[in-house]
């Protein structure tokens, strides 16, 4: 199976609506690939927060303005995993049989609501009498991870710095990205603590975008000439909804259950991968990442970014887009988005922060706190 | 404190949050292995059986992780900041609260004794130092 064609839109603040958005997004992935529009059979729609902004049924409208309104269409709603476990279901649809050619799109626009009302929205993925209810927030639930593992590791709040640090030097060559502002640790240790230990500098921003993939079948991409990237792995797991039903706080068990099955169906190790796009909405959350996708062992991710190992011109670098921390978390459209980035890089078209010799690159979508979990790889063609 | 009438049927939802706004806290207990949980289990996460009881935890538990936020979305807007901590009750299950009076990540560690306590405007389920 291929990714045949892929865009995003400019990470950061959407001017119209999402409709209009990520329609125009969705076309430009199909132009991207050169094919006829009416290839299209399915569209997966990933979005989190369209009801609550009074406007949900996605599929149909960016179906009809594409022209494609006989295109069989579904939202996926998995918080800030909707499009990466969109792509996930594209997979098994295509691979199925069951559609030739299928269209993820993922959107989001938050920033026409003050932070108070982002936040609020942001903390309905969460078990929400249980947790929200008890005041959490999402920063609050990754710090409360991050608790556990600084206690745990003894690994310490620099460490944690330079993941943003690192995400938000390479979003300076993204010119998708949402933010474009070179920080130092000591900025990053000086920012306020919005979820002790996790600082303003620790968390993502809240973003607008969209990004659209186009999947198709080997033969529908031979038949238009067209390499793409291969998709050569294609997992999706689980983990319990709360934190309080845990057995463990320094580890996303979904994370490692969506690896092992996208790494086994390509005949791939964590050794194989050239670079990757993971979850890091927190700085903690890219070192739980590197941890349990498998590139590190426990308790030695928070030492992966200051060492240097996943720079872009380390050994295994992430996040080279910027990742959520810097390209932007505009959260149904991420997983789409990150997997846009794995084709420019495998299509060679990265610019200032291509990944030398790119050939398997690796995404990672998590939705809450893990609650789901998409992985794919990636091959050059 | 036992409970004055203890009803056979486990909690829903609701009646936790009910009880949790007097201080108290309920849960589920399964009935073939004893196992407690404070979620809406139907079956059981350690035998699997699919029949419970109301039960209601003694309140004592430790602190298992926890973070101060200091930026609160809606409903806690008035309160920050404060503790949101995960709590591993003395019947086993763990559960997750806050913890009004801990405005300073320093007033707090991982491990210290925590008990369910009434919580400032009936809002979740909140615990003090014990």
């Amino acid at each position: 199976m291929r990714v045949i064609g892929a865009a995003m839109s400019k990470f950061g603040k959407m001017e119209g609506t999402m409709r209009e958005d990520a329609s125009r997004t969705a076309l430009a992935a199909i132009n991207r690939a050169g094919v006829d529009p009416e290839i299209v059979e399915e569209i997966l729609v990933g979005n989190a927060f369209g009801l609550v902004d009074r406007q949900g049924h996605l599929g149909p409208l960016i179906a009809t303005s594409l022209g494609l309104e006989g295109a069989a269409t579904a939202t996926v709603e998995s918080a800030c995993a909707s499009s990466g476990v969109a792509l996930q279901l594209a997979y098994n649809s295509v691979a199925a049989g069951a559609s030739d050619a299928t269209l993820v799109v993922g959107v989001e626009k938050v920033s026409h609501v003050d932070t108070k009302t982002a936040t609020t929205y942001f903390t309905y993925g969460s078990d929400v009498p249980f947790e929200a209810g008890s005041g959490a927030t999402f920063p609050g639930l990754y710090a409360t991870l991050a608790t556990a593992y600084l206690h745990k590791y003894g690994a310490t709040e620099e460490q944690l710095a330079h993941v943003a640090v690192k995400n938000h030097k390479n979003a300076l060559a993204n010119p998708n990205a949402h933010l474009h502002k070179a920080i130092s640790v000591e900025q990053v240790m000086k920012s306020p603590y919005v979820a002790w230990p996790l600082k303003f500098y620790d968390c993502c921003p809240f973003s607008d975008g969209s990004a659209a993939v186009l999947l198709a079948a080997e033969s529908v991409a031979k038949s238009w000439g067209i390499d793409g990237a291969e998709v050569v792995g294609s997992g999706r797991g689980g983990s319990a909804a709360q934190l309080s039903s845990r057995a463990s706080l320094v580890e996303i068990p979904g994370t490692r259950q969506a690896a092992h099955q996208a790494f086994a169906q390509a005949g791939l190790e964590p050794k194989d991968v050239d670079f990757a796009e993971v979850h890091d909405c927190f700085t903690i959350a890219e070192v739980l990442a590197v941890e349990d996708l498998g590139f590190v062992k426990k308790g030695r991710g928070a030492a992966a970014s200051a060492e240097g190992l996943t720079a872009l011109s380390g050994d295994l670098p992430v996040n080279p887009s910027g990742g959520l921390k810097a390209k932007g978390h505009p959260v149904g459209a991420t997983g789409a988005g990150q997997a846009v980035e794995v084709f420019e890089q495998l299509d060679g078209r990265a610019g200032a922060r291509q990944v030398k010799g790119a050939e398997i690159g690796l995404t990672h979508n998590i939705g809450a706190t893990g609650g789901s979990c998409a992985v794919h790889l990636f091959r050059r063609v | 404190m036992a409970a004055a009438v203890e009803p056979q049927a486990p909690p829903t939802i609701a009646d936790v949050l009910e009880r949790a706004r007097a201080g108290r806290l309920w849960g589920r207990k399964c009935r073939n292995c004893r196992r407690v949980t404070f979620i809406d289990e139907l079956r059981c996460g350690s035998c699997k059986k699919q029949e419970f009881a109301a039960f209601e935890s003694k309140g004592e538990g430790e602190i298992v992780a926890f973070t101060v936020i200091t930026f609160p979305a809606e409903a806690f807007a008035s309160h920050g900041p404060y503790a949101f901590v995960v709590v591993r009750m003395a019947e086993g299950a763990s559960t997750t609260g806050w913890m009004p009076s801990v405005r300073d990540p320093r007033q707090l560690r991982i491990g210290e004794k925590v008990r369910v306590a009434l919580p400032p405007a009936g809002m979740g389920i909140a615990f003090e130092k014990a």
